[in-house]
């Protein structure tokens, strides 16, 4: 029994799909800690995002709080700019690379910690019947304590470029952006935070899955290992998809904000 | 078009509550053991968890064209296609 990548992939999957960051910002340095090559803890990083996405999507899916046009919409930035990122690896140290992240991470923290209060409120003329995402536009509304709260991304412009800037950065350094993308739609897009999460923890989950592919083709992946953390992600998943139906935005806003301090350090440290 | 509600795929939801279990249970099995059945079921896991988002975008992307929400399934239609372009010259 891997013990180790189980309890730390199950820690890290929890806090990650609170904030819909994804557990492997956290996994991959605590495993590299432990005696783990960053060679073989990048793949390890990547089943627990992928885990950890799939487990929380069957909850947030019924709960319908994920908008999957925004995420599609906003992955085809992030998704053609992490791979003109993997293309352009080498232009950049990655000691750069990671600094900047960090910085970016910082400052979407102290962004989304200084904000208060719920900018999106309930609209009494909306039920339940209205819950859900919008056919043919980036909008819709959810449930925020008993009420509807309708929502509609704003900027879209802005918020694909920092995707797809996000994407570029994630591509050269082999991070997941979850942790610039969550911010960027909530802050950015006036997107509700736990909507904004559950979309991202959706859209990660597609990109830790294309990585995953190539490096099984690449023979890259311990199945021993890969499964431990599979199983530590997957519970940890469900049960961050379960705290962040419980908590209130701006309670999210907080953890968020914490998580992403904490990672804007670690990458500072790591680079 | 703005404004009526999306019902949903349901076929999205029983994929993935499928994709959950499956992966799960092989994944347990696969962190038992080096046996040759638990080295197949850790395979078949992230086999499971690979394949789920990428069917679940395809899914969507028919359930969108039903609709007749054509803009939006091309945009899933195509960033499946990025996501295979980037494995491939990944590969190269």
């Amino acid at each position: 029994m891997q013990w180790t990548e189980l309890l730390l992939s199950f820690a890290t999957s929890v806090v990650g799909a609170l904030g819909g960051l994804g557990g492997a910002i956290l996994l991959v340095p605590l495993l590299v800690l432990t005696g783990v090559s960053p060679r073989a803890a990048a793949p390890l990083g990547l089943v627990s995002v992928a885990g950890g996405s799939l487990s929380a999507s069957a909850m947030q899916t019924r709960e319908r709080s994920v908008n999957h046009r925004l995420g599609i919409t906003t992955e085809l930035a992030a998704s053609t700019g992490a791979v003109v990122g993997v293309l352009a690896s080498g232009w950049a140290s990655d000691a750069f690379l990671q600094r900047f992240l960090a910085l970016v991470a910082i400052a979407a923290a102290v962004l989304g910690g200084r904000r208060k209060g719920v900018r999106n409120l309930p609209d009494p003329a909306l039920s339940l019947d209205d819950v859900g995402e919008h056919v043919g536009s980036l909008s819709g509304a959810y449930v925020l304590d008993g009420g509807v709260v309708p929502y509609k991304a704003r900027r879209l412009l802005t918020g694909s470029g920092l995707f797809a800037v996000s994407g570029l950065l994630a591509g050269m350094a082999g991070a997941s952006g979850g942790f610039v993308k969550t911010p960027a739609t909530s802050e950015v897009m006036h997107i509700p935070v736990r909507v904004a999460a559950a979309t991202t923890t959706f859209t990660i989950g597609l990109t830790a899955a294309t990585g995953l592919g190539v490096m099984a083709v690449q023979g890259r992946l311990d199945l021993h290992e890969c499964a431990a953390v599979c199983v530590g992600s997957m519970l940890g998943g469900r049960v961050g998809a379960m705290l962040q139906t419980k908590l209130s935005p701006p309670q999210v806003r907080r953890v968020l904000s914490a998580v992403l301090v904490v990672v804007g350090v670690v990458l500072m440290v790591r680079a | 078009m703005s404004g009526v509600i999306d019902p949903g795929a349901r076929g999205v939801q029983v994929v993935l509550r499928v994709a959950v279990a499956v992966a799960f249970v092989c994944a347990v099995v696969g962190m038992l053991g080096d046996a040759a059945i638990h080295h197949a079921a850790a395979g078949v896991a992230i086999g499971v968890i690979i394949a789920a988002p990428l069917v679940r975008v395809l899914l969507l992307a028919g359930h969108w064209a039903r609709l007749g929400d054509g803009r939006y399934a091309g945009a899933a239609l195509v960033l499946v296609a990025v996501a295979g372009c980037g494995a491939l010259l990944a590969l190269l």
